[in-house]
């Protein structure tokens, strides 16, 4: 199969924010992460694009105009004026105000609203924001790091043209925010994998979370214990991605790979190693359906740089080698300075295999329940005008003694739903006619 | 048996009998809600039984704390009398919670879905209905569950209550009783606390667009993103020689802090690429141009110079990593995404090194006069600290509270504020004076402690080499042999903040012990 195209989405300054002394959220990784996608020379084969800034309106489209009024005025000087309206959208410790912190968010939405929007226009296979998936912040309020949902606000633009969305979470914490926004839809699938229990963060993903009125059954939570390793994560994550694609048949997927799921993460509590945690990337990039790939959690810095850099490998499909190359940052992936150290942990998996399998069929049981995709399926998506000029063009080309010609028949779809095999497969068989 | 004991969900246990002791059980909740604001939503409709499900992913780890923090709770106590409901048979059990009783109202209300949402009555069917699949198939069920906590080795007794508390769970059927005693015995806003639940409604959904659009919409944004680099039309050998000839030229220019190098031929330059995109992937138009205009690199930082360096590290030492404060009365020559950009490459240095270890003997000698200030603390504290009690983390609402720095630091500050008495005045001057017989002492004992515990810390020694290059500007060997008059003191701080240090690098990387 022919390489995907791949559009990589970058502010250079997204990195240069910090959220204040403490804070585990680092947005400086993304620096960290570009410095190597350029010396591993990633770089010169994807569309490398300065994103577009999201403004307040575009933000909107999700989030209430109180809440982005709010985020687009306070800053660390005005701060006391803004007192009473700290706790009601939740700013504070987890979400502090730090300087520049619209333009921070107005940088890593742009960029997902803008991948989804190349998506949309087939002007690339695979959309990549790393600096996105901030999949906690709420429709008014800013939640778990997070402040303006990018997932939400860039799912809402796949809509436009997708009939149905779904949407992969591999924090290792719920994706609280994006589930609720669509929870009563059935234009977007959810499923998120995560820790789930003993006053983990946020507190939501129960298995019993399943969506309600027309979104019933389209939230699919999969709760783990601590401590699950790669074998485990992707024993779960495999059969349950691929229920959802049979169910669910989503024309577009959002994933988003948190990176707090790794071993060794400074608020995380799995054990995964970059492999793992890449297999997961692989799976879905295999699934050939346009992808929005974004970020998310992620706190011990050098292990997630390794983790999206190794994930934008997978994407465009190229080895990189195991040893680091020299960037200024090198000295951060002391003392081995390769992609895939060895996962050293001291925490013990959780989850027992019955666990996981019991997980795996509630899951699938509840996807049975979804008799009919819903009704924007039936409708007709309309033509892509730009696609049917060229086809036009094609045809006035085309060789008129040929019924189907290749080209055609390489550009017809066919829905993954049809069980036969193709032209020939009937039951008189044409050959035998001739005779 | 601690294990088994440890197993035990302890709110469950709370729910199913009445607990002699249920204040101190409740106590490690205290302690995690009042450091906590409460959620800015309170669902008012919450029921305590949901607490059940979110036990049964519980871990290990902080049922360590709850049972250290319970104190005189007896565990026999309450391990008994699960016992027995574990051998009761199914029916009496669920006849004992009022499963089978039909007028106990509680059994939709505490459905797990969620209450606040306006969910059908479907939901609770399909709960109850999944419930008693489990129930009919009592063998089946009793195996899985033991596998499910197989790796607890326990006696088959044991392992039968969970499997009895796990059905409770499942039916969740607090008596009224209980109920009662709940209410009487905290307060249902710490239960709220609990578990999240998704809200629904106007206030938290997003507004789906009706329909499809049509290919042929104006693109809003279309000219506001800037292609930089796009691979297509041109081999890519013929960029890697592009590339290789482009960086040719900048390598005579190329200066800046240390890290610079010219080790790695193919790195990519964003510069030369866009360069590239822009003659219309016309390599000798773009070397030609390339040549012609030399700009100097973007990407790497322009050059600091030493005074701003100083004044960064003299901003660091008063404000911590408050960017914003070093900006404004430090480094005003620089913004604040420069500093940060700044401090991540700089905190990998030798300059760092030698800013670390000075601030740790500091920490020592302030200890003895106390009066430190907090920023410095702060700073040493975010050196690398392993982690523990990752997978729980004390308070749902919040997900900075799981960091173990953080809770560390909370403690310190805590403990530091206790002895806090000298002005920040005083401390200056102190600092002024001793700022340079400490390096000094740094110098020798950090280079005998690290030969003698024979760990690698190449990063250290280095930076005690060039230490009379960078900061005194000359005679090193000086640097090195001179004693101040305090040196013993220093000497010994230095010894034990540097292998502090190295305890802390050891526990991270366990590979760097050769």
């Amino acid at each position: 199969m022919s390489k995907k195209t791949v559009s990589y989405f970058y502010s250079p300054d997204v990195g240069n924010f910090h959220y204040g002394p403490g804070h585990p959220m680092k947005p400086h990784r993304l620096s960290v992460i570009h410095s190597l996608v350029m010396n591993y020379g990633l770089y010169k084969k994807m569309q490398i694009y300065r994103p577009y800034r999201a403004s307040a309106h575009d933000m909107c489209r999700f989030h209430s105009d109180d809440y982005i009024d709010f985020l687009q005025r306070v800053t660390p000087q005005n701060l006391q004026t803004y007192t009473k309206y700290l706790s009601h959208f939740n700013v504070g410790d987890d979400c502090p105000v730090f300087e520049g912190l619209f333009d921070f968010c107005s940088m890593y939405t742009g960029a997902s609203l803008e991948g989804a929007m190349k998506l949309n226009h087939n002007s690339c296979d695979i959309a990549v924001n790393w600096s996105g998936g901030l999949h906690h912040a709420k429709k008014f309020e800013a939640s778990g790091f997070c402040y303006v949902n990018d997932i939400v606000i860039a799912v809402l633009e796949l809509l436009k043209y997708h009939a149905r969305v779904l949407y992969i979470d591999i924090d290792v914490h719920h994706g609280d925010g994006v589930q609720e926004a669509f929870y009563l839809t059935d234009r977007v699938m959810t499923v998120s994998f995560h820790k789930y229990g003993n006053y983990f963060f946020p507190g939501t993903g129960d298995m019993y979370e399943i969506g309600a009125e027309s979104g019933r059954y389209y939230s699919v939570n999969v709760p783990l214990k601590e401590g699950i390793d790669d074998a485990s994560y992707v024993q779960v994550f495999k059969p349950v991605i691929q229920y959802v694609m049979e169910f669910f048949q989503p024309t577009a997927i959002v994933l988003q790979c948190g990176a707090d799921s790794l071993a060794n993460d400074r608020l995380g509590c799995f054990s995964l190693s970059t492999k793992g945690h890449g297999e997961c990337v692989r799976f879905v990039r295999d699934l050939n359906v346009p992808l929005l790939t974004v970020g998310g959690g992620g706190y011990t810095l050098r292990n997630v740089a390794r983790c999206w850099t190794y994930e934008t490998s997978l994407l465009i499909d190229e080895q990189i080698s195991n040893e680091l190359p020299y960037t200024e940052y090198l000295e951060y992936f002391a003392p081995d300075f390769t992609l895939h150290p060895d996962a050293v942990t001291r925490q013990e998996n959780a989850n027992s295999k019955q666990y996981l399998e019991w997980i795996v069929k509630h899951v699938y049981d509840n996807l049975k329940m979804i008799q009919h995709s819903p009704s924007v399926q039936m409708h007709d998506i309309p033509a892509d005008t730009l696609a049917s000029t060229d086809h036009d063009q094609d045809e006035d080309n085309a060789d008129p003694d040929v019924r189907i010609s290749q080209l055609d028949e390489d550009r017809r779809i066919e829905p993954a739903s049809e069980f036969f095999d193709g032209d020939k497969d009937q039951d008189k068989n044409e050959d035998s006619n001739e005779i | 048996m601690a294990r088994t004991v440890q197993y035990i969900p302890v709110p469950r246990i709370r729910k199913n009998i009445p607990p002699p002791n249920i204040e101190e059980e409740e106590d490690p909740r205290h302690h995690y809600m009042l450091r906590s604001k409460p959620g800015p939503s309170v669902d008012k409709e919450f029921n305590p039984s949901i607490d059940m499900m979110v036990n049964d992913y519980d871990d290990e780890r902080t049922l360590d704390e709850e049972e250290a923090l319970e104190g005189s709770e007896d565990p026999q106590t309450e391990l008994s009398n699960l016992q027995k409901e574990g051998d009761m048979p199914l029916e009496e059990l669920l006849a004992m919670y009022g499963y089978g009783d039909p007028g106990a109202e509680n059994a939709s209300s505490s459905s797990s879905d969620k209450p606040a949402s306006s969910h059908d009555p479907n939901a609770d069917k399909d709960d109850l209905e999944n419930n008693m699949v489990i129930d009919d198939d009592e063998p089946r069920k009793e195996s899985a569950l033991h596998q499910l906590y197989n790796d607890i080795p326990s006696t088959p007794k044991q392992k039968d209550h969970s499997g009895a508390s796990r059905l409770l769970r499942l039916s969740r059927q607090p008596s009224d009783e209980d109920e009662e005693e709940d209410d009487y015995d905290y307060s249902p806003d710490e239960e709220d606390e609990w578990k999240k639940t998704i809200m629904v409604g106007p206030d938290y959904q997003a507004v789906i667009p009706d329909g499809l659009c049509k290919y042929d919409d104006a693109l809003p944004y279309e000219n506001e993103d800037k292609l930089l680099w796009d691979p297509k039309s041109l081999e890519e050998v013929e960029f890697e020689k592009f590339l290789i000839k482009a960086q040719e030229p900048l390598v005579n220019n190329a200066q800046g802090m240390s890290y610079v190098s010219s080790s790695i031929p193919v790195r990519d330059d964003e510069q030369a690429l866009y360069l590239l995109l822009q003659c219309g992937y016309n390599v000798e138009e773009a070397l030609r141009r390339r040549r012609m205009n030399v700009v100097p690199p973007t990407d790497t930082m322009s050059l600091w110079s030493e005074e701003e360096c100083r004044n960064f590290e003299n901003g660091l030492r008063t404000y911590g990593k408050d960017f914003h404060q070093i900006q404004q009365n430090k480094v005003r020559t620089r913004s604040v995404g420069e500093l940060v950009q700044f401090y991540y490459l700089w905190k990998k240095t030798e300059r760092h090194d030698i800013f670390a270890n000075k601030a740790r003997l500091e920490k020592k000698k302030y200890t003895l006069h106390p009066g430190v200030t907090d920023y410095m603390d702060r700073f040493l504290d975010e050196q690398d600290i392993p982690s523990c009690h990752r997978s729980s983390s004390p308070n749902v609402n919040s997900l900075i509270y799981a960091d173990p720095k953080r809770q560390q630091r909370v403690q310190e500050s805590l403990a530091d504020s206790l002895h806090r008495t000298a002005s920040p005045n005083e401390l200056e001057k102190q600092r002024d004076t001793e700022g340079v017989e400490s390096v000094v002492s740094v110098g020798t004992s950090a280079g005998g402690s690290a030969s003698d515990s024979g760990i690698n810390c190449g990063a250290s020694v280095s930076a005690l080499n060039s230490e009379g290059d960078t900061i005194k500007g000359d005679d090193s060997s000086v640097a090195k042999g001179s004693q101040s008059s305090d040196s013993l003191i220093d000497v010994e701080a230095g010894i034990s903040g540097v292998s502090d240090e190295m305890d802390d690098d050891v526990a991270l990387h366990p590979s760097r012990v050769k």
